[in-house]
């Protein structure tokens, strides 16, 4: 399974340089973590897809769990990771599967305000 | 109450209504004399038993008779009338005509409650009422069946509010407060909250029985979704508090007990209760009682030393016919919170720190403001917000505050003193990433949205942060930034890729997507753009859910 990426998207992606020194976002839809170095502007609707199931993938690492924890399609997820794994080695996500303990509290700080009766 | 008394409390209510001349009196015994109930006769005539009442529709003689040696098949009629809604006929009979017989002098708010309060009381402490209700939501349920159109529209609209008042942690939220039953509110509406009190499952033995009876009786109930499963229990559990047949009291009730039980804590309690001289003084009163009440307790604060709670509520508002001071909203804000008001939209709490003057042209009308780049003129937004827990006011928040006004004519350090702070909406800044549109708030990093629109009209949101603004600003964001992108979802709006943990668990338990936190954010996003919520839909897609919701005018 390809992991849905054209020329161009490969090229807007392998130009991404990891920067250890970002604070991550919390993104209420997936529910997961975002630091700015991981999705480049200009990336196609269906790489934007495929990095957005990256990072939930990835946000099931930083909960402690694998991906066969998926909430919704695990087969689907786990192909995808390992598709990117060797399309985009390199993406400064792959970097970033365990969470420091500030990052970590973060996290959860949000998972937890997530469940709010408003946005 | 016995059942010789409940066929008693029959005779007599139908000696009190001995039919008019215009009314006719079928076979069956059924009192006509409107279309729903003509319509039931006919289906009754159908079904060629002129001795059944609606429980027995599409049941062979030895299913009812195996029906009635288990009790649940008892005669049980549908009584219309032209001025109210369809009723069960019995004991709740005589409520039913006795509002009539006042309807001439529309009750007010507090004789609702009280009617509200006194019948609830009775039927929870009534097992052999709620045995005639149950009976008769299970002919109700039949009688609705294959296409007797019986009052649905009005038992779908009941079934819907009074689901949410479950759904949204209305009564949860009273329950779990039982110090907020004492307190004057709750006397001045009257008491069956106490009765509920008493027995606090009483809600949920209800509900449980109601469940099992309507499964037992009906096999199309066992067909039903989930969610339809659900507006039938919490249709069926609203009418069991609600003898009106009318939503209004029993939402007003449950809405107002949730604020108090939301805003008052403990000290406040204690202090209203060393005030109930007062307070049951205020309950005799009629006309005005809610909004007295609710001016007594926002009064009594700094009297008693009380202070809001912080736990925040489920963030209803009262009804629009509740009294209370109106919001100064001139016709841009109230095109921004039309709907707002009364969904506890972020409008809710919205003063709008322009001037009329100041609307751009297009401002008049959400809708039709997109193509004229309405969205330049628009002046800032400005919210009161709870420091503790950074959410904006609702409406029913800031009458407890004394009303906006109050609030507009409050020091910033007044403010501080009562935890309460202003919020000025930032400016949105609208971008393009390449694919798609981005919306920034001045001042506020974090805060971010990306919207795709590959085909006119459908609106894909793909990704939404925004934690740094104070809670309930996330559809005022999601609506003025695709407002000033001038871009309308007037097809479809979806919201892509939803993982995040409480929509995955309302979706993992069968909700609709409308009670979901994402569903009811984009709702309110909808209404404050001039857009109506058709269909609402789950959709997976590869490893995640879309939220597709269709819309219109």
């Amino acid at each position: 399974m390809e992991a849905g990426f054209n020329d161009q998207d490969l090229e807007l992606i392998k130009s991404l340089k990891y920067d250890p020194s970002l604070e991550p976002n919390f993104e209420a839809l997936k529910g997961c973590l975002i630091w700015d170095d991981e999705r480049p502007m200009g990336l196609s609707s269906e790489a934007y897809r495929t990095v957005s199931s990256l990072l939930v993938a990835r946000s099931l690492l930083h909960k402690g769990l694998t991906l066969d924890d998926h909430p919704i399609n695990a087969d689907y997820c786990k192909k995808v990771w390992a598709s990117a794994q060797q399309q985009i080695s390199d993406w400064p996500g792959f970097r970033r599967l365990t969470l420091s303990d500030k990052d970590r509290k973060y996290l959860n700080d949000e998972i937890a305000a997530s469940f709010r009766e408003d946005l | 109450m016995t059942n010789d008394k409940v066929n008693d409390s029959d005779d007599k209510a139908k000696k009190a209504e001995a039919p008019s001349a215009s009314d006719r009196v079928s076979d069956s015994g059924v009192v006509d004399s409107g279309d729903k109930a003509r319509r039931l006769r006919a289906q009754l005539a159908a079904y060629g038993d002129q001795d059944a009442s609606a429980t027995h529709i599409g049941k062979s003689a030895a299913e009812i008779a195996q029906l009635k040696a288990s009790g649940l098949a008892s005669k049980f009629e549908l009584v219309d009338d032209e001025k109210s809604s369809t009723v069960l006929k019995g004991s709740i009979q005589e409520t039913v005509r006795a509002n009539l017989n006042t309807r001439a002098e529309e009750p007010n708010l507090h004789q609702k409650l009280s009617n509200f309060a006194h019948s609830g009381e009775a039927r929870l402490l009534d097992p052999a009422g709620q045995q005639k209700y149950f009976q008769g939501q299970i002919d109700k349920i039949h009688g609705i069946g294959d296409g007797l159109n019986l009052a649905k529209e009005e038992m779908k609209d009941a079934g819907r509010k009074a689901w949410e008042a479950l759904q949204d942690g209305s009564v949860a939220m009273f329950l779990a407060r039982p110090n907020a039953i004492n307190d004057p509110l709750f006397h001045a509406i009257g008491k069956s909250f106490d009765a509920m009190k008493r027995d606090p499952h009483t809600v949920n033995h209800v509900l449980e029985h109601l469940g099992h009876e309507l499964i037992a009786a009906n096999d199309k109930y066992n067909e039903l979704s989930e969610h339809d499963k659900g507006v039938e229990i919490g249709k069926a559990m609203f009418f069991f508090v609600n003898p009106e047949g009318s939503t209004e009291g029993g939402t007003t009730a449950l809405k107002v007990a949730d604020r108090v039980a939301t805003h008052v804590d403990a000290a406040a309690t204690k202090a209203i209760d060393n005030t109930l001289e007062a307070s049951s003084k205020l309950a005799s009163r009629a006309a005005e009682s809610a909004q007295e009440a609710k001016q007594f307790i926002a009064e009594s604060m700094p009297q008693g030393q009380m202070k809001p709670a912080l736990a925040g509520g489920p963030g209803n508002a009262f009804e629009p016919h509740v009294s209370q001071p109106k919001p100064k909203l001139n016709d841009h804000s109230m095109t921004m919170s039309s709907d707002g008001i009364g969904e506890g939209a972020a409008g809710d709490g919205l003063v709008n720190a322009g001037k009329a003057g100041e609307r751009s042209a297009g401002d008049s009308a959400a809708g039709e403001a997109l193509g004229g780049g309405g969205a330049k003129g628009r002046a800032k937004q400005v919210f009161y917000v709870r420091e503790a827990d950074n959410r904006i006011l609702k409406e029913p928040d800031i009458v407890l505050f004394g009303g906006l006004e109050k609030l507009e004519n409050t020091s910033v350090e007044e403010l501080a003193e009562r935890g309460l702070k202003k919020f000025e909406m930032p400016e949105l800044i609208v971008g393009h990433d390449g694919q798609a549109m981005t919306i920034r708030a001045e001042g506020h990093p974090r805060v971010y949205l990306r919207a795709e629109m590959k085909v006119e009209g459908e609106v894909t949101i793909t990704d939404l942060f925004g934690q740094t603004l104070p809670t309930g600003t996330g559809n005022f964001l999601l609506s003025e930034g695709l407002r000033k992108h001038n871009v309308l979802p007037s097809s479809k709006l979806i919201l892509e890729g939803v993982v995040n943990e409480p929509t995955i668990q309302s979706f993992k338990r069968g909700d609709s997507v409308e009670r979901s936190l994402l569903g009811k954010c984009a709702t309110r996003a909808l209404k404050s753009l001039g857009l109506a919520p058709i269909k609402y839909e789950w959709q997976e897609v590869g490893d995640a859910l879309n939220i597709v919701i269709t819309t219109g005018r």
